[in-house]
C-alpha cells in the first residue's frame, strides 16, 4: 500500500477542521466524565511517510495508549495518549482513588480503556454524524511503551507500514491538575479519500 | 424495584453502573461481559431491566438485542453507550432497545430512564 497522498489547501483545511471537530467532543465527554474543564490545542494534520512520522513522535519516556480500531466508512485508528504520571491522575480525577503504586493495576487499566473507549466513540460520533458516515469503533486496547514504539507497535497491528500515512494530533490539557496527553487519529489512505470526497461534496465542490 | 442485568466489557463501567443503581433500590442480578454473555444471563435470569453496552468483543449490543429480543419480545433494553451517532441509535431502537443513554452519563439520567421502565 505505498502511495502518497496529495491534497490541496483547501483540503487540508477541511480535513484540520474535521479534526477540530472530532477532538472537540472527545475532550468534551473527558471534561464530563472527570467534572473539570479540559480544553485543546489547534490540531495538527501531518501526512507523511510512516516511518517518518513515527520518529518524531515523543521521547524515552513511558507512555500509556489506549487504541480503538475504526471500522465501517472510515477504517483506522483512534489512540488516546498520556505518559503514566498523566494516566495515573486522570484515574485518580475520575475514581477519586489514589494510584496503587507506579505500574497500573487492573482497575486502572479498565478505568483508562474506557476513557479512551468514551472519547474515541465521541470523536467518531462527530465525523460520523458531520460527513454522514457511519463508523464503528472496536473494543479499546492499552499498551505502556515509549510513544514512537507504541505507535509503531499499532501501525503494524494495522498492517500499515509503507507509504503514506495520515495524522491527526490534539493536545488536551485538563485543567485542575495541568496534565496533557495527546489524541491522535490515523485513517487509513482510501478512508481519507472518502472523508475528502464528502468534504468537497459539503462545499459543493463535489466530484 | 428493578432486577438488572449490566451488559458491558469495562469492569469499571459495570461496577459503576451497579453502585449507581444499587444505591438507588434496583438489585443487580448479574453481570455480562460481552454480547454472547448478554444473551446467556438473559435467559437464565429473566431480569427487568437489561444495560447494553454496544462496543463489545465477540457479540455486540445491538446483536445481543436481537438476539434477546428473539427470546423475548417483550425485554426490556437499555443502551448504554458512548456511540451516540444517529444511525447507530436508530439501528438500536429499532432492534427493539427502549431508550439509549450515551456515556459518559449522569447518575440522574440513568435512574430516571430505569424508573420510566419499570
Amino acid at each position: 500500500m505505498a502511495r502518497q497522498l496529495i491534497l490541496n489547501e483547501l483540503e487540508m483545511d477541511m480535513l484540520r477542521e474535521v479534526g477540530s471537530i472530532g477532538a472537540s467532543h472527545a475532550t468534551n465527554s473527558l471534561a464530563e466524565m472527570t467534572g473539570t474543564k479540559v480544553s485543546i490545542e489547534v490540531p495538527a494534520l501531518e501526512i507523511r511517510p510512516v516511518e517518518q512520522l513515527i520518529s518524531r513522535e515523543g521521547g524515552e519516556e513511558l507512555v500509556a495508549g489506549v487504541y480503538v480500531e475504526l471500522e465501517g466508512d472510515v477504517n483506522g485508528v483512534i489512540v488516546l495518549m498520556l505518559d503514566i504520571a498523566s494516566a495515573l491522575q486522570l484515574v485518580e480525577q475520575i475514581t477519586g482513588m489514589p494510584p496503587a503504586g507506579e505500574e497500573l493495576t487492573e482497575m486502572e487499566v479498565s478505568v483508562l480503556q474506557e476513557v479512551g473507549n468514551i472519547m474515541a466513540s465521541h470523536f467518531s460520533n462527530a465525523l460520523a454524524d458531520f460527513l454522514g458516515m457511519k463508523i464503528m469503533p472496536m473494543p479499546p486496547a492499552l499498551a505502556v511503551d515509549m510513544a514512537a514504539a507504541l505507535l509503531d507497535f499499532i501501525m503494524l497491528e494495522q498492517a500499515c507500514k509503507t507509504g503514506d500515512a495520515i495524522l491527526f494530533k490534539t493536545r488536551f490539557i485538563f485543567q485542575p491538575r495541568q496534565i496533557s496527553g495527546n489524541i491522535f487519529l490515523m485513517p487509513d489512505p482510501e478512508s481519507l479519500d472518502r472523508i475528502v470526497t464528502m468534504l468537497r461534496e459539503k462545499v459543493g465542490l463535489g466530484a | 424495584m428493578a432486577k438488572i442485568l449490566v451488559v458491558d466489557d469495562a469492569a469499571f463501567m459495570r461496577m459503576m453502573l451497579k453502585n449507581i443503581l444499587g444505591k438507588n433500590g434496583h438489585q443487580i442480578v448479574g453481570e455480562a461481559q460481552n454480547g454472547a454473555e448478554g444473551v446467556e444471563k438473559y435467559r437464565e435470569l429473566r431480569p427487568d431491566v437489561v444495560t447494553m453496552d454496544i462496543i463489545m468483543p465477540e457479540v455486540n449490543g445491538i446483536e445481543a438485542v436481537k438476539k434477546i429480543m428473539s427470546i423475548d419480545p417483550e425485554a426490556k433494553i437499555v443502551m448504554v453507550s458512548a456511540l451516540g451517532q444517529e444511525a447507530m441509535v436508530k439501528e438500536a431502537l429499532e432492534a427493539g432497545a427502549r431508550d439509549f443513554i450515551v456515556k459518559p452519563f449522569k447518575e440522574s439520567k440513568v435512574l430516571e430512564v430505569i424508573e420510566k421502565l419499570c
